[in-house]
C-alpha cells in the first residue's frame, strides 16, 4: 500500500502558503500529513515463516513424535513491531517564500526534487501582486516594522505613480537585455524576443519584466509585478523605491505571489488540501504541463519552433 | 577420550562438581561423568567430557595446570555457574595478571607470557582465550572480572588458529583484532556483548570471543594437553625453540614469541617462589596420578624429566592432556602433514620445564605455545567437521560455536548452520565407540533418521537495536503486540525494551493486565495504555492498589479514576504523596472547590501527571498579562482546563489577535474561552472573511451577532454555510488572497 501511494508521489505540485508561516514549517507540515497518509494503508498479511514442530504423525495406533513443517505467522513485520514503514519522505521546496509572504510555493516529491532543478535553472519569471501603503516608512520596509518615518502623501496620483512604474519597467527592460548575454543583432535573439524568452540564463539582480498598478487609494495602492530573480525583500524595497521616487514614502503590506513559473493560484493547495490525496492528484494534473513547459524553456532554440519562422516569414515577404 | 574419563571415575566426584552438582546429562557416556558429579555444564560434548574430566582435577590442583583446565572447560563445558570461581580467580592467570606480575595488562599483552615461557602472545592468547567461553554461563560480573584480559585473548587464540592453518583469510581477520592485545577496551566490549537478556542470543563481541574460546577449546578438548604445556614449558629459554619451530607456521605469534624470549631471557620463570595458589602441588589424589604419568609414558612424547616434573608439580590433568593430544593427534588428523606434527611433538617435549613455571604460578597463565596454534587448529578442523558428523554426540556447546563462528567468519557459516541435535539420539552411543569412529567426511551423505533430527534454526542476531529479532523467539513479546502494544515506540527506550524482554507475561505481566482491566480499563484500550507507561510493570501491585485506594478516598468515582488512568497513563505511576501534594496545589493555586478541583482533574488528569511549573506560569500570565480578574480566570479554567497547559506564547498570540484586532472585550472572552482552545491561524483566516463580508459582527447586543464559540468550534462549512453564508469555494478564493 505504501509503496504504490508512493509511486503517485512523484512530481511538483504547489500549495498556497499563508502569511505568517515559514516555508520549513510548511515544508515539514507537508511531510508529515504526507507521511500520515501513507502510512495510513492497511497493514500487510502477517506474514508465515516455516517451523519444523514436534507433532504427532501417524494414525491412532502408533503416534509417534514427528518433525513436521509447519507455518506459522510470524510477528516480525507487524506494524506494532516495524513501526510505520515511512518515517521520512524527500520533500524539496521550489522558489522560497520568506515568513511574511504568502503565495504560491511550489513543493517536490521524490523525483520531483530534480524538476525543481531544472526549473530553477529554466529562470521562468514569477507574478506577485503588492501591496503598499503610502506615507510611511519603516526600517524593514514591511508594514508591522519600526516606524522610521511619515510623510505626507496627498500630492501623488495614479498618473505619477503609472509614470513611475513604466520607468522602472523600463530600465529593467534594459538590464535584462544586457544580462541574457544576446546580440540583439541575430536571428535568434529576434526569435527569441518574438516568443518572449530574452532573460538572463544565469545568476542577474531582480529583473522586473512588468509592473503595473491594479488599484490605487491612497494611502493604498496595489501592484501587479513580473519579475525574476527576485527576493520578497527586493520586492518590498521596490515599494520603498517608489514612495521614494513619488516624492514621499512607502511600505509594503503584502507580498503576495500569485504565478511560480507555470505554477498559478489555481494550482495552489490551501492548508485544508494538504494530503495524501489531493497532493497526489494535484501531481498528477500538473506532470504532462510540466513536462511540456520544462521542455519548452530549457531548450529555447526548439527545432519545431524554429521551422515555423521562416515560414513565417517567407509569407510576409 | 575414554581414558580421560576413566580417569574420571577413578578420581571419583570431584570436588567442585559436587558442590555445584550437575544436571542430567543426556549420553550415557556422560551419564559416567554426571555419576562422578561433573562439572555442571549443560553441553556435554565429546570436549566438554574431557573437560569434565580434568576439571575436577584442576580444582584440586589450583595453581599449576589450572589454566588449561579451566581453558577447556571454557572452551567446551560452559558450566551454568562458575563452579570454581573463588579456586579459579585465586589461581587464575587470566584474571591475576595484574596481581601476580608486574606484566602490565593494557602494554604489551604478552609481557607476561613473554617473561614466563617465550610460548608468546599467540599462546597467551589462546590460553586465556580458553577461560572466555565459560563466561557465557557464568554471572556476568564475576565473569566480567575475571575474564577481564580475555577477550583479546581468545581473538589471540582465533588468530593464531589462523595463521597455523597457514594465514586463511578467515583467521586474518580476528588476528588482526588480536593484535592490540588484551586492551581494555576489549573488555569494555566483552562486557556490553553480554547483553541480549534472551540469553539465547549471543551478543556479536560476546559470540566473537567465544568462538575463539570455542575453537581453542575444540581443540584442547581432546588433545589441547599438549599445546597446554607447552607454554608452561616455555621458560624463557625455551621458548626460542617453539618460535624458530614453529614461525613458519604461526606467523605473528610466533614473531611475538621471539621478542618475548629476546627480550626476557630465561631465568625468570623457574626460580620465582610459588605464589599463593601453589599449594595444590600435593592435592591429586593417588590414583589418577599414577594414571597419567602412565599415559604420558605410553604416548612416549614426554621425556623422563617431564614425567617426573609433572609427577610433582603439574597436575595429572595437564599430562593426561598431553597424553591425550598425542594420542589423538595421529587418530584425528591423519591428513595433517607430518612435519606439523613433529613440531606438535617438538612442542610437548618443553613440557617439563614448563612444569616448574606453572609450578610457580599464577603468572605464568597467559602464555600459550604456538603449538597450541596449530592444535587449535587441527581441532577446530575436526570440530568443524564433526559438527555436521552426526555419529558425533551432539551438544548446545556446539550450537554456540556454530553460531560464534557464523558471526565472525561468514565463510565458515555455510559449512556450520547452527546445528543441534536432539541430545537424546545420541545418549546410546557408547563412549569407547565414539572414540573409535573414525571422524566423518563433511560430505558424506546424512541419513533421513539423522537429518530429521537436525534443527537448522536461523541464528539470533548477535546485537541488536530492535525488538524486531526477538519477537518471533518470546512468547512475553508475541503476547504484548497481540494486545496492542507498539513495541516500535518501546524500543526506542533500551531501558524499557531490556525490561520487557526480561519479564514473562503469566507472572509478571498478566497481574497488572487483570488490575487495569479491573480498574475499567477495555481491552482495545490496554495496548496503548501499556505503550505510553511500560514503567507500570515495574511498580509493585501492591503500590498500585495504594493509589487507586487513596484515590477513591479522595471520591473519585470508579468510572473516573478509570477515565483519569485512561487519558493520563502515568497517573498510577506516582506515588500517593505525590498526588496528593498535585490535588493540593491545584486546589489552593486556582482557589478551587474541593468538586471543582476533582471535575478539573477528571477532565484534565494529564494536570496531574504534568509539570506544574507551566501552570503557574499561565496563571500569571492570565492574570497579570492578559488581564483578567480571579474569578474570571477560574471560570474560564473550568469550562476549557486545557488552557492551564497551554503554550503561554500561543495564549498571548490568540488574547492579542481577538481582543486588539477583532476587538472583543474581556467580559466576551471570559464566556467563551473556547477562543484559548483554538489555532490562531483559524480565528484570523475566519475574522478576515468576515470582515471582507462586511459580517464581522462581535457584538451580542447587536443584530448579527456572531457568538465567539460557534466562531471558532464549527468546522469549515459550517461556518461557510451558517455563519459566513457564503460557499466554501469562495471562502477558499478567499484565502488565497491572503
Amino acid at each position: 500500500m505504501g509503496s504504490c501511494a508512493l509511486a503517485r508521489l512523484q512530481g511538483l505540485f504547489a500549495v498556497y502558503k499563508p502569511p505568517g508561516l515559514k516555508w520549513k514549517h510548511l515544508r515539514d507540515t507537508v511531510e508529515l500529513q504526507l507521511l500520515k497518509g501513507v502510512n495510513a494503508g492497511k497493514p500487510p498479511a502477517p506474514e508465515q515463516r516455516v517451523r519444523f514442530l514436534l507433532g504427532p504423525v501417524g494414525s491412532d495406533e502408533e503416534k509417534e513424535l514427528t518433525l513436521t513443517a509447519t507455518s506459522v505467522p510470524t510477528l516480525t513485520n507487524h506494524p506494532l513491531v516495524c513501526g510505520p514503514a515511512f518515517t521520512s519522505l524527500k520533500v524539496g521546496v521550489g522558489h522560497r517564500l520568506d515568513a511574511q509572504a504568502s503565495g504560491v510555493l511550489v513543493l517536490g516529491v521524490g523525483h520531483g526534487r530534480r524538476l525543481l532543478t531544472s526549473m530553477y535553472n529554466a529562470h521562468l519569471t514569477k507574478d506577485y501582486t503588492i501591496r503598499g501603503l503610502l506615507g510611511k516608512a519603516t526600517d524593514d520596509f514591511c508594514e508591522d516594522g519600526q516606524l522610521v518615518e511619515k510623510s505626507t502623501y496627498d500630492h501623488v496620483t495614479r498618473e505619477k505613480l503609472d509614470r513611475i512604474l513604466a520607468l522602472i519597467q523600463g530600465s529593467h527592460q534594459k538590464a535584462l537585455v544586457m544580462y541574457s548575454n544576446l546580440d540583439l543583432q541575430t536571428q535568434e535573439a529576434y526569435d527569441m524576443a518574438v516568443r518572449g524568452l530574452i532573460r538572463p540564463m544565469d545568476k542577474s539582480p531582480m529583473l522586473v519584466t512588468g509592473i503595473r498598478c491594479l488599484y490605487f487609494a491612497p494611502p493604498e495602492f496595489l501592484m501587479e509585478v513580473q519579475c525574476m530573480h527576485e527576493t520578497q525583500k527586493q520586492l518590498r524595497r521596490l515599494v520603498h523605491e517608489i514612495g521614494l521616487e513619488l516624492k514621499t514614502t512607502a511600505v509594503c503590506s503584502q507580498v503576495r505571489r500569485t504565478r511560480d513559473g507555470f505554477f498559478t493560484l489555481d494550482d495552489a493547495l490551501l492548508r485544508t488540501q494538504w494530503d495524501l490525496h489531493s497532493i497526489q492528484d494535484a501531481i498528477q494534473a500538473a506532470a504532462p504541463r510540466v513536462a511540456a513547459q520544462l521542455e519548452k524553456s530549457l531548450r529555447p532554440g526548439h527545432p519545431a519552433a524554429s521551422m515555423s519562422r521562416p515560414a513565417l516569414g517567407l509569407q510576409r515577404a | 577420550m575414554h581414558l580421560v574419563v576413566h580417569v574420571v571415575f577413578a578420581q571419583g566426584p570431584a570436588p567442585h562438581a559436587r558442590r555445584h552438582g550437575a544436571p542430567p546429562r543426556p549420553a550415557a557416556a556422560l551419564a559416567a561423568l554426571a555419576a562422578a558429579p561433573g562439572p555442571g555444564g549443560r553441553d556435554p560434548g565429546a570436549g566438554g567430557r574431557t573437560a569434565g574430566g580434568r576439571r575436577g582435577r584442576d580444582w584440586r590442583r589450583a595453581g599449576a595446570g589450572g589454566r588449561e583446565g579451566r581453558a577447556r572447560e571454557g572452551g567446551v563445558g560452559a558450566p551454568p555457574t562458575r563452579p570454581r570461581a573463588g579456586g579459579a580467580a585465586g589461581r587464575a592467570p587470566a584474571a591475576a595478571p595484574p596481581a601476580a606480575s608486574p606484566a602490565p595488562r593494557r602494554g604489551r599483552p604478552n609481557a607476561g607470557a613473554g617473561r614466563r615461557g617465550a610460548a608468546s602472545g599467540a599462546g597467551a592468547a589462546a590460553g586465556a582465550g580458553r577461560l572466555l567461553p565459560p563466561r557465557a554461563a557464568r554471572p556476568p560480573r564475576a565473569a566480567s572480572r575475571m575474564v577481564s584480559p580475555t577477550p583479546a585473548a581468545a581473538r589471540g587464540g582465533g588468530a593464531s588458529e589462523g595463521r597455523g592453518l597457514g594465514g586463511g583469510a578467515s583467521g586474518a581477520g580476528p588476528g588482526t583484532l588480536a593484535r592490540p592485545g588484551a586492551g581494555p577496551p576489549q573488555v569494555g566490549r566483552a562486557r556490553w556483548g553480554r547483553g541480549p537478556p534472551g540469553g539465547s542470543g549471543p551478543s556479536r563481541f560476546l559470540s566473537s570471543d567465544r568462538r575463539g574460546g570455542a575453537c581453542s577449546g575444540a581443540a584442547e578438548g581432546g588433545g589441547g594437553g599438549l599445546p597446554a604445556e607447552v607454554p608452561a614449558a616455555g621458560g624463557g629459554r625455551r621458548a626460542r625453540g617453539p618460535a624458530g619451530a614453529c614461525g613458519g607456521l604461526r606467523g605473528p605469534a610466533g614473531s611475538r614469541a621471539g621478542e618475548a624470549t629476546t627480550v626476557l631471557p630465561a631465568p625468570a620463570a623457574p626460580r620465582q617462589p610459588p605464589p599463593g595458589p601453589a599449594p595444590p602441588r600435593p592435592a591429586p589424589p593417588a590414583s589418577p596420578r599414577p594414571r597419567g604419568r602412565g599415559l604420558d609414558r605410553r604416548s612416549g612424547v614426554l621425556p623422563g624429566r617431564g614425567a617426573i616434573c609433572s609427577q610433582r608439580t603439574l597436575p595429572p590433568a595437564t599430562l593426561r592432556k598431553m597424553a591425550l593430544s598425542a594420542r589423538q593427534i595421529p587418530r584425528w588428523f591423519n591428513s595433517v602433514k607430518l612435519s606439523s606434527f613433529v613440531t606438535a611433538m617438538q612442542l610437548g617435549k618443553r613440557f617439563p620445564r614448563a612444569g616448574k613455571t606453572l609450578l610457580h604460578g599464577v603468572s605464568a597463565q597467559p602464555q600459550m605455545s604456538s603449538g597450541n596454534c596449530f592444535l587449535q587448529w587441527g581441532f577446530k578442523a575436526y570440530r568443524t567437521s564433526s559438527l555436521r558428523n552426526s555419529s558425533q554426540p551432539a551438544n548446545p556447546s556446539r550450537q554456540e560455536i556454530g553460531s560464534a563462528q557464523s558471526t565472525l567468519l561468514p565463510s565458515v557459516n555455510e559449512q556450520t548452520p547452527k546445528t543441534q541435535k536432539i541430545p537424546s539420539l545420541d545418549s546410546e552411543l557408547p563412549l569407547e565407540a565414539l572414540d573409535d569412529l573414525p571422524s566423518l567426511a563433511p560430505l558424506q551423505p546424512v541419513s533421513e533418521e539423522e537429518a530429521i533430527q537436525i534443527i537448522a534454526d536461523p541464528p539470533l542476531p548477535p546485537d541488536t537495536f530492535t525488538l524486531r529479532d526477538y519477537v518471533d523467539h518470546s512468547e512475553t513479546l508475541q503476547k504484548l503486540v497481540h494486545l496492542g502494544v507498539d513495541l516500535s515506540k518501546i524500543e526506542k527506550h533500551p531501558e524499557a525494551a531490556n525490561l520487557l524482554l526480561r519479564l514473562d507475561f503469566e507472572k509478571d505481566i498478566k497481574q497488572i493486565l487483570m488490575f487495569l482491566k479491573d480498574l475499567g480499563i477495555e481491552d482495545n484500550q490496554l495496548g496503548p495504555y501499556l505503550t505510553k507507561n511500560y514503567a507500570i510493570f515495574s511498580e509493585d501491585l501492591e503500590n498500585l492498589k495504594t493509589r487507586v485506594a487513596y484515590l477513591q478516598s479522595k471520591n473519585f468515582s470508579k468510572a473516573q479514576i478509570a477515565q483519569m488512568v485512561r487519558n493520563a497513563p502515568f497517573l498510577l505511576s506516582f506515588s500517593v504523596e505525590r498526588l496528593d501534594n498535585r490535588l493540593g496545589f491545584f486546589q489552593k493555586e486556582l482557589e478551587l472547590s474541593v468538586k471543582k478541583t476533582r471535575d478539573l482533574v477528571v477532565r484534565l488528569p494529564r494536570l496531574l501527571t504534568g509539570s506544574l511549573e507551566p501552570v503557574k506560569e499561565n496563571m500569571k500570565v492570565y492574570r497579570l498579562e492578559l488581564g483578567f480578574k480571579h474569578n474570571e480566570i477560574q471560570h474560564m479554567i473550568t469550562r476549557v482546563p486545557k488552557m492551564l497547559t497551554a503554550n503561554k506564547r500561543k495564549l498571548t498570540e490568540t488574547f492579542d489577535y481577538v481582543h486588539n484586532v477583532m476587538n472583543i472585550p474581556h467580559h466576551l472572552i471570559v464566556r467563551f474561552p473556547q477562543v484559548f482552545n483554538t489555532r490562531l491561524f483559524k480565528v484570523k483566516e475566519r475574522h478576515l472573511f468576515l470582515t471582507y463580508l462586511g459580517r464581522a459582527q462581535y457584538d451580542p447586543t447587536k443584530p448579527n451577532y456572531i457568538s465567539l464559540d460557534k466562531f471558532v468550534s464549527v468546522p469549515d462549512e459550517i461556518f461557510c454555510e451558517e455563519i459566513a453564508k457564503a460557499s466554501v469555494q469562495d471562502f477558499e478564493k478567499f484565502l488565497k488572497t491572503l
